[in-house]
């Protein structure tokens, strides 16, 4: 090689190499960034802990943690979520085609979806395990069914795919009618068709709502004409003895089609995400191994976009803003007439005939003015057995001393021809309460309570109880005066009148029978079939004076309940922006709002309102810090939250130990200074993330979804499930758990309905709350998600959410309320969605005034992905409102300490201690204290890959730099020596 | 054409390197898509690059292709570093993080291209002795 020639030989190993080191640099900086994502794939999350008998604080309850356990305990949590599975889907019509009888085992599987099911929806936590999983097929045979692998085969290897996409992108990814060729018909024409299993699956998740018109150009939750045809195809080749169609979906499709006689459907089974076992359930539903017990959480409307909420669904900015993250917004235009407090309350009224019911506003289905009969399929709460149940009122008592609401209700199984098995049957507790022409809305019909009976044999009864808080029927009024504190304006009250409770197979049953007990002629069901209803289950009561005073004040604490969110209702900017739908006359069906931002509006927008106020106290004079206190964290495992200690403990830490602890990576470091040990934290309200530590390391339990729990009406399975998952987080090494979701099914679109329990706030207050204590007793913090308002995922970064005070505590903020209001959980994850203007997690009203005040809630408040909305997720003011841990960031340490070292700024200072406090609380109370004690030393948390990405990047930037240096020194000194 | 007369074909593989940079750049301005996929940070190291590239038209400087591909070179990693979360909701199949992960793609691949070409300009002169 030439003299010359090696300046550029130079050269280029220092271009090669100085750019592979910029993106060493880079990845490394990533992978610190989401340690807890590496530290995941990396199998470097905390070891299973040594304990001994003494430090085992939160013991499972299968014993020692070894593999050998786990097989029991993956045993129980199969068997366990086959029940949910049994107990939790809706037998949605069924013409006596099921259960099926023995003979009938030879089956074609019909529906692309039937070799690809859907599991679970597409967000966060465990995934199917391909090991453990079972499938639809695998189900069946394993019950001896012999299915069509023709038929099966053709489906498995077609490359047409089910998709999840924004904006017409979507594809239910079913065939069209000429994938069926002549091949594919001889399959079932001599053998295979004792019965056509047909699954329809609709998929949504994370970031996805469902699409209002998808790859087909129409509505994703309508049959599709594929799907129109493989039912026409089906029942025209006359093969087949029976249809039994299965619905594969978290959210509702519309059903009404099920009693069209074209598609011949003779069953129909809804069966929501089955996760890892559920299949299982199902395949023992339609041999009639088991009963099926569901009922609806949802409205299941003839259109899907016929409710009033969907009428402001999806895309709406502001016509003066194009800032991302601050020009989007949702209006609440529905008020509480969310799901079937819509389609019940007009029911009513069209009876009676009043409020313009039967007008053209809000007509999807009906062919003339609105009509129930052909805008509803199927009531919330509709669900059959095989079973036949009969349920007699014998008592419903309202004890307004004692504020408890009971009704005892005697269940019988009257067995059935074709069921000889034992049953369950769930009683729903309905209460209609006095509407005032032109006063507070009210629902005609709510759910107030229900309870399920132990299992029943054919002829047996149980008398079943269902006691409730009267706080569950008590209406939010924002004009009222507060009979606490006449100072403020806005309670929950009791309006004087005639309040009627009753029970009944549906919303819609026990309507009827209200109106029936007071006396309504013209009744009918939701087929428009004339009904009479029945009296005898309903009770009235009449309250003489109106009551503003008993829960003027929170039931919890001695907080008094006012209004707080006044300019969340966006007529506080804009005086009659919107028309909010009144019972009072049904032509007030919304609209799509069309809003523009005010200067006001635009101040809250910016959400960077924080100001160091010059009475602030000094951070390095008032807040000690290094202190030799000699307290370790597990000291205080059994401390009150007031206890004295928790202020000596945190002042222990450093400045840079409190910043870094409310930054959380998937899990948070140790900190030697107060023996608190790493922490791993991670998504899943379906199952939690990671894999087993022991055994075949295997990824955890993905459970039968969320809605379909809450289908089972049955709270012992809540509470069951809660104390599986805490169960699975030893195993997992996992303290945290970023579940489950309690958001609202404001409509049928919602992408993560599958995830979230019901549209009914009652119903997700009682069923959360088993499961999140029970999580809570097994050492496993949750994070209860997302708190609130994130009904929809469009656009859920920054969206400006409007509404009345009176939805918001009736509808959105119950469904949390249950878990959080009694410290049933100790954690609870805020939105990315603003309330009114003000970003969820940078919301006084809501983290500090109804969570904190009017709740008591004493546990820990993580963001979102807070770095992911970092434009408008603001620290200070974020920190000061009452969030705590900033979810996978980072980036919140260097403000913070800035804020607090050059500024000295103790107000700060004071609110990052509390939050240390609320995170230390609940971690004292988690599965992470397991195997410590107040000897303990815990060493600093750092996984081996993070010193050996140093030690890389370091190694290459050397030889980039050598490489530099010869460069030179072969361009100009070795050059000039040569010369 | 007195500039390029000297100009080896090194010098012009760094040169088809700065002028795909600032395709790209220019395409981002058009498009305007890229939703958390790129940043100013990418936008100007690129454009810098291929400004200091172009330079060697008018200057023969030794270190000019080593600078523009060590700024390529940095512009692809920040790229690498908007696009990885985003790539992980692909694999993870959610919509955790957002983003356009196709343009994140199409414009790592545009800036390592433009990097690896520079580098190959770098082993040898790029003007005629």
């Amino acid at each position: 090689m030439k003299k010359n020639d090696k300046k550029y030989l130079w050269r280029g190993l220092t271009a090669t190499l100085a750019p592979v080191t910029a993106v060493l640099i880079v990845l490394t900086n990533l992978m610190f960034l989401y340690k807890g994502n590496v530290d995941l794939v990396m199998g470097t999350t905390p070891d299973l802990v040594e304990t001994t008998d003494d430090t085992n604080y939160f013991p499972s309850k299968y014993g020692a943690l070894n593999a050998e356990n786990l097989e029991k305990l993956l045993a129980d949590e199969k068997a366990f979520n086959v029940q949910v599975q049994e107990e939790g889907s809706v037998l949605v019509k069924n013409n006596g085609a099921l259960p099926l009888k023995g003979e009938e085992r030879a089956v074609t599987l019909f529906g692309k979806s039937t070799a690809d099911p859907l599991y679970r929806g597409a967000s966060g936590g465990s995934g199917f395990s391909a090991k453990r999983g079972i499938s639809l097929k695998k189900a069946l045979e394993n019950e001896g069914f012999r299915v069509n692998e023709t038929m099966f085969k053709a489906y498995a290897s077609s490359t047409t795919k089910r998709t999840t996409a924004e904006a017409e992108g979507a594809s239910i990814g079913e065939e069209q009618i000429d994938f069926y060729n002549s091949s594919l018909k001889d399959s079932y024409a001599s053998d295979y068709n004792d019965v056509a299993i047909v699954m329809f699956t609709r998929v949504s998740g994370e970031g996805n709502d469902m699409n209002v018109k998808d790859a087909d150009g129409v509505p994703e939750l309508s049959l599709h004409q594929q799907e129109k045809d493989l039912l026409k195809m089906i029942k025209d080749s006359g093969k087949f003895k029976k249809t039994v169609v299965l619905i594969n979906s978290g959210n509702p499709m519309d059903l009404g089609w099920l009693d069209e006689a074209e598609y011949g459907v003779d069953a129909c089974l809804w069966i929501g995400l089955p996760g890892n076992y559920g299949f299982e359930g199902v395949a023992n539903v339609l041999t009639g191994k088991s009963d099926v017990t569901g009922h609806f959480v949802d409205t299941y409307a003839t259109n899907s976009l016929s409710s009033p909420a969907m009428q402001n669904f999806g895309h709406n900015y502001f016509t003066n803003s194009d800032k991302k993250y601050q020009r989007e917004y949702v209006v609440y235009a529905e008020n509480i007439y969310v799901g079937y407090k819509y389609y019940e309350t007009r029911y009513q009224d069209q009876v009676l005939g009043i409020n313009n019911a039967n007008s053209s506003a809000g007509v999807f289905a009906s062919k003339g003015g609105w009509n129930y009969a052909e805008e509803m399929a199927y009531p919330f709460g509709y669900g059959t057995s095989y079973s036949d149940f009969t349920q007699e009122v014998e008592s419903i008592t309202w004890d307004r001393s004692a504020h408890m609401l009971t009704a005892e209700v005697k269940v019988t199984n009257n067995g059935s021809d074709a069921y000889s098995g034992a049953s369950k049957s769930t009683v729903q507790l309905y209460a209609q309460l006095p509407y005032i022409e032109g006063g507070v809305e009210k629902s005609a019909i709510q759910l107030v309570g229900f309870a399920k009976s132990g299992i029943l044999k054919a002829g047996e009864s149980e008398t079943v109880k269902v006691e409730v808080s009267d706080y569950h029927f008590a209406t939010y009024d924002e004009t009222r005066t507060n009979g606490a504190d006449p100072s403020k304006t806005g309670c929950y009250v009791f309006d004087e009148g005639d309040y009627y409770f009753a029970v009944g197979d549906d919303c819609h049953d026990a309507l009827n029978n209200v109106l029936a007990a007071r006396g309504v002629s013209g009744l009918f069901d939701e087929k428009g079939n004339s009904v009479e209803g029945d009296p005898s289950k309903a009770v009235k009561d009449t309250l003489t004076a109106s009551d503003n005073t008993t829960y003027a004040t929170s039931p919890y604490t001695d907080e008094v309940v006012s209004n707080q969110f006044a300019d969340v209702n966006i007529n506080y900017f804009q005086k009659d922006a919107v028309q909010y739908l009144t019972r009072a006359d049904w032509n007030t069906f919304p609209k799509t709002a069309v809003l523009s931002v005010t200067d006001e509006m635009k101040k809250l927008l910016d959400a960077n309102t924080y100001v160091k106020s010059p009475d602030a106290p000094s951070a390095k004079q008032t807040f000690e810090t290094s202190a030799d206190n000699g307290l370790s964290l597990v000291d205080l495992r059994q401390a009150d939250f007031n206890d004295e200690r928790w202020d000596l403990l945190i002042d222990q830490m450093t400045m840079r130990e409190l910043a870094a602890n409310t930054a959380d990576q998937l899990g948070s470091n140790a900190v030697s200074s107060i023996g608190k040990p790493k922490m791993a934290s991670c998504d899943g309200p379906d199952g939690i993330s990671g894999t087993y530590k022991v055994g075949s390391g295997d990824t955890g339990t993905c459970y039968v979804c969320e809605v379909v729990l809450s289908s089972t009406y049955n709270v012992e399975l809540s509470k069951a499930r809660g104390e599986f998952m805490a169960e699975d987080a030893l195993y997992l090494g996992v303290s945290w758990v970023w579940g489950p979701g309690a958001d609202h099914h404001r409509h049928p679109y919602g992408g993560r309905n599958f995830e979230y329990y019901s549209e009914d706030g009652n119903l997700a207050y009682m069923i959360s709350a088993p499961q999140l204590k029970a999580m809570q007793d097994g050492g496993l913090i949750s994070g209860l998600k997302h708190f609130v308002l994130n009904d929809q995922e469009i656009d859920r970064h920054g969206i400006s959410t409007f509404l009345t005070e009176q939805a918001l505590r009736e509808n959105n903020l119950r469904s949390f309320e249950g878990a959080l209001a009694t410290n049933s959980a100790l954690g609870v994850m805020s939105a990315f969605n603003r309330i009114g203007c003000t970003p969820t997690m940078q919301s006084v009203s809501l983290l500090t005034n109804v969570l904190r005040k009017e709740w008591g809630f004493i546990g820990v408040c993580i963001t979102d992905a807070s770095q992911d909305g970092a434009d408008y997720m603001r620290t200070y003011e974020g920190v000061i409102a009452g969030s705590d841990v900033w979810c996978m960031d980072q980036l919140r340490i260097d403000p913070l300490l800035t804020q607090i070292r050059n500024n000295d700024d103790g107000t700060v200072m004071e609110y990052l201690r509390l939050a240390n406090k609320r995170f230390l609380y609940a971690a004292s109370r988690s599965n992470a204290m397991n195997g410590l004690s107040s000897h303990t030393k815990v060493s600093s948390s750092v996984s081996w890959w993070q010193p050996a990405m140093i030690v890389i990047d370091c190694v290459f930037g050397a030889v980039a730099l050598g490489c530099l240096v010869m460069t030179v020194l072969s361009a100009h000194v070795f050059s000039r020596k040569e010369g | 054409m007195k500039l390029l007369q000297h100009k080896t074909k090194f010098w012009w593989i760094g040169f088809v390197g700065a002028v795909l940079a600032l395709l790209g750049c220019a395409a981002y301005v058009i498009t305007d898509i890229g939703d958390r996929t790129f940043s100013w940070a990418v936008f100007a190291l690129a454009i810098v690059g291929s400004v200091v590239y172009f330079l060697s038209l008018w200057k023969d400087c030794f270190y000019i292709p080593l600078a523009a591909s060590f700024l390529f070179g940095a512009a692809t990693a920040y790229e690498v570093y908007l696009m990885l979360p985003t790539l992980s909701d692909i694999w993870n199949n959610v919509h955790f993080i957002g983003g356009n992960a196709v343009q994140s793609i199409v414009f790592s691949a545009l800036f390592l291209v433009s990097t690896a070409l520079c580098i190959g300009a770098s082993f040898g002169a790029t003007t005629k002795e």
